[in-house]
């Protein structure tokens, strides 16, 4: 039913524009709504950054989904999944499991042993003033990257839905985060995050259901169809009787066998007995003529096994020498990186007690493993019904999923979906917002520049104050920043949180001796390592394009989480054996008894 | 504070560090130790340990392994099983398998450890009360 895909286009025409706006404008209602009621119930600095500890674990659980499936996850995997098959749905898997270390190791004792930020667990045997300010440098750090990748990707899809210019679509999304959070601080936050996970888990259901009724709801023809996804797209209409056709790519040697024809509508398979170059594209003559004509932009070309892994991470001495090392270093920071994400770590204080911590890890773990498991729909799907050659002009990989929308449902789906893009992003900005100004109001201002004495209204101030800073300085960056890469700004983030928080906390939980001076070193080597590693690494090197430049890398990973990682526990092991601590020491048996127990947890 | 620790020939754990440490904090690390020394506490920790590490390591193998698998193997993970590969169905049972575990993890938490903490908590509250009930009824002779 979908043989042409004469109508892709990049922007909505009036009336599904209008539909698209409505949309956004109803869900930009609503969470101003709930940020109004919000802002009456956000006096104390317990309200306002931590939400008066009075979320539900249900509710935490929601929010903590919707805080982590971000841009990266719904238009970045299925992007990944659309162009390389299996190995981008290794992203799915890893960013699920993390939360086994979130679960088992980091939720409960943090719960009990913080109060509002990351640095809290570090400050509560640690020298105050040095942990607080290596933490909060490394909260900002990892929540800088990880905002600019969704601002930048806001703009983008922006500009491409609705054609506003890029720095428009920033200041829109940049100016909502402020006020849910400067206003309606962590409970606002926390339901804007809860309305945007049911509505992308309802949007990604209805659109895998769609993908599927064009398999006639059959998983086997589904997945077997995976195994031959053709590779390119017809770059002129071909009529029936024709000998030769115009490929988007190159078919490769002759006698290729090519396929024809979308999915849906019987694909046919022709023999290529001869190809010619001409203006970007190849003229390919057919061993016998086309029983039927063709749309331009209709698949054709030779099969490829998307679900063959290996597609992405491959060796291969000319483009990614260490492409099977990458993979593993990638799994390593998705697996550590999630739990020292400073973002969501600050979600398990919005709740009463551990229990209800753990409780909400499960909730999380049971909607972002649905979700990472319909990125199979999203992203083959994509594959096989928009393809590659289609969606590059298009916008790009993170127009995949927005894309395939359009593919099964229309330009009205499509705007719908784009709507739900779009909330997502702005529920990860906020949490992002409330945790960068936490960082500076509690631990900066409030513990190192007034050494803890302040009081409550002026506390809460400098933190809405500190916010709108965040939300500013985070506009003016994105659009300083606008032709960065994604998917690069957010693996940096994971990687320097798997290799300069999990490090830190993970040895003030557990290890005794555990002293200042590891936490510092400990932090800085983690930092510094991994962002060196990935300036001297591929990305660091990337083209004006943003593509990966393998060959002039100092460093050949495009992960450095390797290296980084082990990097960041050596420098807080080896730094803690630089001097003795006693105080610390000894506070321990304190510290170690209330992340057990709850026992005197705020 | 590193003369001390630097003297050669003074032990420089516990004693040589202990005079740099306030009353106050020595006697609530000794308290907290003691609490520590606990049967219901050290039972706690233990069954913890018990459960945490060995889950880790699995899941931690498992997803690494499966890593190796595709990199090393990748003719074997691509072999039909099921109507999809092998790789797919591995990459499946990751979900599966960490499901399990939290489900697990939030069984036994529930079953063993809050039980213990609640037995912990009890007793300290118990202290507690008594700690007032003293000083209420010095206070009010």
């Amino acid at each position: 039913m979908h043989t042409s895909y004469n109508q892709l286009f990049t922007k909505l025409d009036t009336s599904d524009k209008t539909v698209a706006i409505v949309l956004f404008a109803i869900f930009v209602a609503i969470t101003l709504g709930i940020t109004f009621w919000a802002s009456r119930r956000t006096k104390t600095t317990a309200e306002f950054y931590a939400a008066g500890r009075s979320i539900k674990a249900w509710q935490n659980g929601v929010a903590v989904a919707g805080d982590y499936m971000s841009a990266a996850s719904f238009l970045g995997i299925a992007g990944i999944i659309a162009f390389s098959g299996f190995d981008g749905f290794m992203y799915s898997v890893g960013w699920l499991v993390a939360y086994l270390t979130v679960l088992l190791v980091v939720a409960e004792p943090l719960r009990n042993g913080g109060k509002y930020t990351m640095a809290d667990i570090l400050a509560y045997r640690l020298r105050a003033k040095p942990v607080r300010a290596a933490a909060a440098f490394s909260t900002l750090t990892v929540s800088t990257f990880y905002m600019i990748a969704q601002m930048v990707g806001a703009g983008t899809l922006v500009k491409l839905l609705l054609g506003w210019d890029f720095e428009l679509a920033v200041v829109v999304v940049g100016i909502l985060m402020i006020v849910y959070v400067v206003f309606g601080g962590m409970l606002a936050t926390t339901w804007v995050q809860i309305v945007k996970a049911l509505l992308l888990m309802v949007g990604t259901v209805i659109l895998s259901i769609m993908v599927l009724g064009q398999f006639n709801f059959n998983i086997g023809t589904f997945f077997d169809e995976i195994t031959k996804v053709r590779t390119g797209a017809l770059a002129a209409d071909a009529k029936a009787g024709d000998t030769t056709v115009v490929l988007s790519q190159n078919p490769g040697a002759a006698n290729t066998v090519i396929r024809i024809g979308n999915v849906t509508s019987n694909p046919q398979s022709y023999t290529v007995t001869k190809v010619e170059p001409k203006d970007k594209t190849f003229v390919a003559t057919l061993d016998k003529p086309l029983t039927q004509g063709y749309d331009k932009n209709t698949n054709a070309g030779p099969n490829k096994d998307f679900l063959k892994p290996g597609l992405l991470y491959k060796d291969d001495p000319k483009t990614t020498p260490f492409g099977k090392l990458d993979l593993i270093s990638l799994g390593l920071a998705l697996v550590f990186g999630t739990a020292g994400l400073p973002h969501i770590l600050v979600r398990f204080y919005t709740v009463p007690t551990a229990r209800a911590a753990r409780v909400s890890v499960i909730w999380a773990m049971v909607i972002i493993g649905s979700f990472y498991i319909l990125t199979t729909f999203l992203g083959f799907g994509a594959a096989l019904l928009v393809t590659g050659p289609i969606i590059t002009p298009n916008g790009g990989s993170n127009m995949s999923a927005p894309l395939l929308a359009q593919a099964v449902g229309g330009t009205f789906f499509f705007a719908i979906i784009s709507a739900v893009a779009f909330a997502t992003i702005l529920a990860v900005v906020a949490g992002l917002t409330i945790t960068s100004s936490s960082a500076i109001a509690h631990d900066f201002w409030l513990n190192i520049v007034k050494n803890g004495k302040e009081s409550e209204n002026e506390q809460v101030l400098v933190a809405r104050i500190t916010a709108f800073l965040v939300g500013a300085v985070s506009i003016g960056l994105a659009i300083f920043l606008k032709s960065s890469n994604v998917a690069y700004l957010v693996g940096l983030a994971f990687a320097v949180a798997a290799s300069a928080n999990l490090p830190v906390i993970i040895f003030s939980l557990f290890w005794k001796k555990f002293n200042t001076t590891g936490a510092v070193t400990g932090i800085v080597v983690g930092l510094v390592g991994s962002i060196f590693l990935i300036l001297i690494g591929p990305n660091g090197f990337a083209s004006t394009n943003g593509a990966a430049n393998y060959t002039d890398a100092i460093f050949k990973l495009s992960n450095p989480g390797i290296i980084s990682i082990p990097l960041g526990f050596l420098g807080a092991f080896v730094g803690t054996f630089f001097s003795k601590e006693p105080a610390a020491e000894a506070k321990f048996p304190e510290m170690y008894f209330r992340t057990s127990t709850g026992v005197g947890a705020e | 504070m590193s003369d001390v620790a630097n003297k050669p020939g003074v032990k420089v754990k516990a004693r040589a560090v202990e005079p740099e440490l306030t009353d106050e904090q020595l006697a609530k690390a000794r308290l907290y130790e003691e609490l520590e020394q606990g049967d219901d506490f050290k039972q706690l920790t233990r069954a913890r340990r018990n459960f945490i590490i060995p889950a880790m390591i699995i899941f931690i193998v498992y997803y690494f392994g499966m890593l190796v698998l595709i990199n090393y193997l990748p003719d074997v993970m691509d072999a039909r099983v099921l109507g999809v590969n092998l790789a797919y169905l591995m990459a499946l049972s990751q979900f599966i398998l960490a499901w399990v575990i939290a489900f697990v993890y939030l069984k036994v938490s529930t079953d063993v450890f809050d039980k213990l903490v609640a037995k912990i908590v009890a007793k300290v509250k118990h202290h507690d009360d008594q700690a007032a009930d003293r000083k209420t009824a010095k206070g009010g002779k």
